[in-house]
């Protein structure tokens, strides 16, 4: 029965070792969230862009989850793909109905410190007004 | 091509500056996991059986980013509603005779008004639960 080893087991066994980043085990999970509530006179049209945060995520962060929770937007097809710190998607969803959508890609540590924008890719009738979409992301960075 | 900012981003645009706070960004992610095992006869009836979790309450101000719930077999057409204080409901399981269901949150986001306890309100089942099955769950809340 062969066995395996996975990147950072490889590396701890290595000699001389390769030490793992506070990213890959043992740090610190920390919380990020905002809201945006829509505003009928804010068109918002293709590939326009919500920005997230009142702090940029560092450069190598590892993010491991993310949500969108949103009151439902309106219009027939509302999808939305969110990025941060040049790796995207980490959460992408249809936003038109009311709900939950949780993170798309595990695992992507972010290669620029950055604040997380919200993409419109496509968009079939304007944002209806007062709804609120809600992005909570968790990271480890230490 | 339009760009629009959220509450925190345009609050540190501000001026003056409005600071976010540590449930907003940075802070540390906490967990309360507990577990309950049934012994029989729970049901549901006025006033509806409730579960309590925790050792000590989530605290006043914290923001709940999620939970998890895992039952075994509990009986059919069991339903479960989980609430923290004003973080009600978290989320609404619906529990059937598949033993090892998930559920996850049905609201996320929400800051506490006062400390409170997990608490899960045997909302509605079909006569009693099984016996020796477990209800396990797991808040994701941020304080500081």
């Amino acid at each position: 029965m062969p066995n395996f080893s996975g990147v950072a087991q490889a590396n701890a066994i290595a000699v001389p070792p390769i030490n793992s980043m506070p990213n890959t085990q043992v740090g610190r999970v920390r919380v990020f969230y905002d809201s945006y509530t829509t505003i009928a006179a804010e068109d918002v049209t293709v590939a326009d862009t919500i920005t997230f945060g009142a702090e940029r995520i560092p450069v190598g962060a590892r993010i491991t989850n993310a949500s969108i929770q949103n009151d439902g937007v309106g219009g027939t097809s509302a999808i939305v793909s969110v990025a941060v710190g040049g790796v995207s998607p980490i959460v992408a969803a249809d936003i038109t109905a009311a709900g939950i959508d949780t993170i798309t890609t595990i695992g992507l540590v972010t290669t620029s410190a950055g604040y997380p924008t919200m993409t419109f890719t496509t968009l079939t009738a304007d944002m209806t007004d007062g709804k609120v979409i809600e992005l909570q992301l968790e990271y480890v960075i230490d | 091509m339009p760009n629009f900012n959220a509450t925190a981003r345009a609050n540190s645009l501000s001026s003056p500056v409005v600071n976010s706070a540590a449930i907003d960004y940075g802070g540390r992610v906490r967990i309360l996991w507990d577990e309950y095992i049934t012994v029989g006869t729970e049901t549901d009836g006025t006033p509806k059986d409730t579960f309590t979790f925790g050792a000590e309450m989530i605290p006043k101000g914290s923001r709940i980013m999620g939970c998890m719930l895992q039952t075994e077999d509990l009986s059919a057409g069991s339903r479960l509603t989980l609430a923290v204080g004003n973080a009600n409901p978290i989320t609404t399981a619906v529990i059937t005779t598949v033993a090892g269901t998930i559920s996850v949150a049905d609201e996320i986001g929400v800051v506490l008004t006062a400390s409170a306890f997990p608490v899960l309100t045997l909302d509605n089942t079909l006569g009693t639960l099984s016996a020796d099955k477990y209800i396990r769950l797991w808040v994701k809340y941020a304080l500081d």
